[in-house]
């Protein structure tokens, strides 16, 4: 068909540099994408703007200050770090805590990820424009935030777990208090199910986009929804129960949640049933709460030891590779957040699709960074970007504002 | 525990027999098929539930996790965490089989002057981030990397100072200044 006079016109490839402010949430990552016109054709990933060096830190500290560097480690899962540090230390001392410590410690684990879910819910609303439903999903968020207050003390960093048990019981006014709000919590989540999956300005928007197929997410290891999302059974709740989710799985009256269908609406319809999911998990370990003490004591030396904690972040498996020396402070502390094994599985799900829809594939893994110091400049003029360290990036912004003083 | 005791305590706490069925025919089959590729020292089942640690050699890696990967299917790959031992840098190649629920750790010492051991990124495209992490924060080089570039630490930062080992001596007071609240001093 193409006569030698036509002149075939191909889109030329750009490279857009997307970040180290992320377009979907507040924090640094940077997405190098290459489209060709509309289509995202490749895709790099670049992280490490946020590295703290948390683990070095904390081969200085004693275990439990850690537990409290833990739960800094992330502001939205602040409890499954801390939580999940603190039951690795009980593994190496070989501690066995109290059954209430552990029916309350899984409750706000899972009260954590509820509030986690509908955060993302609403984020996902807000990246497709759907603002409305963004607003009226984080207003009923509030619900869970307030439980995590009453019971806690605070809405985030709650810090509830310690090594050998909990710090704050809960009491039946509370009790009968969280019981009433799960009642209108789940009749608002049904409700936010509904619009997600029948509403056409959502669901049109993340039907078919994003695709991460199963061999592909094997592949990569995605952890958490977002292999949950594309049907591979990976939940640590149920194939490594710990705490109180031993009793919970034995009772068959809960499953996992899992989609075939691999775009971003599966990963959506997984974390929205998991809300629901959760909802009823709280109410059965409310219910179910034995009484008796809520600590027991460890001595702050643990016997050498290595333990491989596995939890089971709002994320995806979180993991806790503690090695104890017999003093009180850890030998080596890694930390495998989940988000960092579904940045493999992040370049794939790009490729391929429209550059508009970049924002809510990069927001559908939910991700978290707990990461350096360094920041990249842009040049728009110049096309070239630098790594800057922070230091010399202070130097030069006190510069700049020396050079332009405020005017009055 | 006292003191004393603790010295000579190790960090390897096998586990009995009895409550532990599943992991220890894992690892029996495991030694009856790459038996030449396993350190039995270091090899245990741990007291914990559903955790195996395999101590293997360096060199023998990629063949472990072919035939792990060929025979099990085991697809999920967790992490790689370093370890600063003294005389020799340790990888820990951590994965589970989701079939039989067991999470398998795979160790490899490699000596301090020359910690190089040949890549599984090829064969587990999981382990590309993380093996690019363990090489600038310990030093450990994995040969045949397909994609070496640096993940964390800053581009400018030094050649040859791996910051997680234990003797790093923080010669810029990074530690120091990251403990400052205020304005930093001298800049």
């Amino acid at each position: 068909m193409t006569s030698a006079g036509k002149r075939i016109v191909i889109p030329p490839r750009v490279t857009i540099p997307i970040g180290p402010q992320h377009p979907a949430l507040k924090e640094p990552g940077m997405f190098k994408l290459t489209v060709e016109g509309e289509h995202i054709v490749d895709a790099e990933v670049n992280i490490g703007y946020n590295h703290r060096s948390i683990e070095k830190i904390s081969e200085n500290n004693t275990h439990l200050q850690n537990l409290y560097l833990a739960s800094r480690i992330c502001g939205i899962c602040s409890a499954t770090h801390n939580g999940n540090y603190a039951q690795a230390v009980e593994f190496a001392a070989e501690v066995e805590i109290p059954e209430r410590a552990k029916f309350i410690r899984t409750l706000i684990w899972e009260l954590d990820r509820i509030h986690s879910h509908i955060l993302w819910l609403g984020v996902a609303f807000h990246e497709v424009g759907f603002d409305t439903a963004f607003m009226l999903s984080w207003r009923d968020r509030e619900i869970v935030m307030d439980m995590l207050e009453n019971i806690s003390g605070n809405r985030i960093h709650h810090d509830m777990s310690t090594i050998g048990g909990v710090r704050r019981n809960i009491s039946d006014a509370q009790k009968e208090q969280m019981l009433k709000g799960f009642d209108k919590l789940e009749e608002r989540v049904v409700f936010y199910r509904d619009v997600a999956i029948h509403e056409k300005t959502f669901w049109n928007r993340i039907d078919g986009v994003g695709m991460l197929e199963p061999p592909i997410a094997k592949k990569t290891s995605a952890v958490g929804p977002t292999g949950r999302g594309s049907g591979l059974k990976v939940d640590v709740r149920f194939n490594d129960p710990v705490q109180a989710y031993i009793p919970m799985i034995d009772t068959g009256d809960f499953e996992m949640v899992l989609s075939d269908r691999g775009d971003v609406a599966g990963r959506s319809v997984v974390r929205v049933l998991e809300v629901i999911e959760a909802i009823n998990m709280c109410r059965w370990l409310l219910n179910n709460m034995p009484d008796g003490p809520i600590r027991a004591r460890v001595r702050p030396r643990i016997q050498p030891n290595e333990v491989l904690a596995r939890h089971e972040a709002p994320r995806g498996e979180l993991i806790h590779y503690l090695i104890t020396n017999g003093t009180n402070k850890p030998d080596r502390w890694k930390v495998r957040a989940p988000t960092y094994n579904n940045w493999t599985s992040m370049a794939h799900c790009l490729r391929g699709d429209y550059l508009a829809d970049a924002p809510i594939i990069l927001a559908a893994i939910d991700p978290c960074y707990s990461c350096t110091d360094r920041v990249v400049i842009v040049d728009g003029n110049g096309e070239t970007i630098r790594l800057v360290s922070l230091d010399n990036l202070r130097i030069e912004s006190n510069k700049w504002h020396k050079e332009h003083p405020r005017r009055e | 525990m006292s003191d004393t005791k603790a010295d000579k305590i190790t960090e390897h706490h096998p586990a009995p027999r009895e409550g532990h069925e599943a992991e220890y025919e894992l690892l029996e089959e495991m030694m009856g098929d790459i038996k030449d590729s396993i350190i039995e020292e270091g090899t245990y089942v741990h007291k914990q539930p559903r955790r195996i640690f395999v101590q293997v050699h360096p060199e023998k890696i990629r063949n472990v996790a072919q035939h792990m990967l060929d025979k099990y299917d085991m697809w999920q790959f967790i992490t790689v965490s370093g370890r600063d031992l003294g005389d020799d840098l340790q990888a820990c190649y951590h994965f589970v089989i989701n079939e039989r629920k067991i999470a398998i750790t795979f160790r490899l010492n490699v000596p301090r002057n020359k910690p190089e051991h040949p890549t599984i990124s090829d064969l587990v495209p999981a382990a590309e981030f993380i093996e690019n992490e363990v090489r600038e924060l310990f030093g450990i080089v994995q040969v045949g990397h397909p994609n070496v570039r640096r993940i964390e630490l800053p581009e400018d930062w030094p050649a040859n100072e791996y910051p997680m080992r234990k003797d790093w001596a923080d010669p810029r007071s990074l530690m120091k200044k990251s403990k400052t609240t205020g304005p930093k001093e001298g800049v």
